[in-house]
């Protein structure tokens, strides 16, 4: 059965993500030892229990979903030196022309970027 | 020349011992802090005053009182989803709770120390973080008109 195409809007969608994520990207992440551009971002972060809160940060890629395993959850992930694990994948809903969110946890501590 | 109370001889008792016990698991010891930890700050023991309350004032010349306290062992380790951050945690809780029944200078300040109440918060961050407070009652005596003076 041949492919039934995107509805125009979806597909502007899709267009859009495919242009824009590899000019917005600031790494090429290595997913699962696969090169894939990506938006990284390592924020700074608090979090508080009580009267104490510490000092951190929350790091993410932001990737095509097609670029991506279906379930990426627990693969490593490495950008510049480096090495994470993917702890959670936040697609966006809109399938695979979307994007999805991949939360970062390093293996080894280190001062984030 | 003036001295502290009775409870704050305590709490500097019980922050020596933390002191201690927080150095034995290469961390750090901090009382009341007011800025985030940093990561250089971690692991570390917390302790954090909660309470002094008067629970038994029946004799004409002593007060018995009891010092709420807790006990927070914070921690963070890379990779592990949480799991070693509170293991982490729980190792300096326990070596501090042991401390605590242990001390000397502590032990000639108070009557009674009795551990009511643990609990466990986690958050994920660049690397998992770990919470583990435990609190603590120590009762003790002093004059009924002078807290800085045992009874």
């Amino acid at each position: 059965m041949p492919a039934i195409p995107l509805p125009i809007f979806a597909q502007a969608i899709a267009d859009m993500n495919t242009a824009l994520v590899p000019m917005l990207a600031n790494v090429v992440a290595k997913i699962d030892g696969v090169s894939v551009p990506a938006m990284f971002a390592n924020a700074y972060a608090s979090a508080a229990f009580d009267q104490i809160a510490l000092d951190a940060s929350r790091p993410t890629l932001t990737v095509l979903t097609a670029n991506i395993p279906a379930s990426p959850v627990g693969l490593d992930a490495t950008v510049g030196a480096v090495d994470y694990i993917i702890r959670a994948a936040e697609p966006d809903g809109l399938g695979p022309a979307g994007l999805t969110r991949l939360v970062l946890e390093q293996v080894q501590a280190t001062e984030p970027a | 020349m003036s001295s502290n109370t009775i409870r704050e001889q305590i709490l500097q008792a019980v922050g020596n011992l933390l002191a201690t016990v927080a150095s034995a698991h290469a961390g750090h010891y901090l009382r009341e802090p007011h800025a985030p930890l940093t990561r250089e700050q971690t692991p570390a023991l917390v302790l954090l005053p909660e309470l002094d309350a008067v629970i038994a004032s029946n004799s004409t010349e002593r007060t018995q009182r009891a010092l709420t306290l807790r006990i927070v062992a914070v921690s963070r380790q890379a990779g592990t989803s949480g799991s070693a951050a509170t293991l982490a945690s729980d190792a300096m809780l326990a070596s501090a709770h042991a401390a605590l029944y242990s001390h000397q200078p502590l032990l000639n300040l108070v009557s009674r120390i009795e551990a009511t109440d643990t609990d466990w918060n986690s958050d994920a961050f660049e690397v998992s973080a770990s919470w583990q407070p435990a609190r603590y009652v120590l009762t003790y005596l002093t004059k009924r008109n002078d807290i800085a003076t045992k009874g």
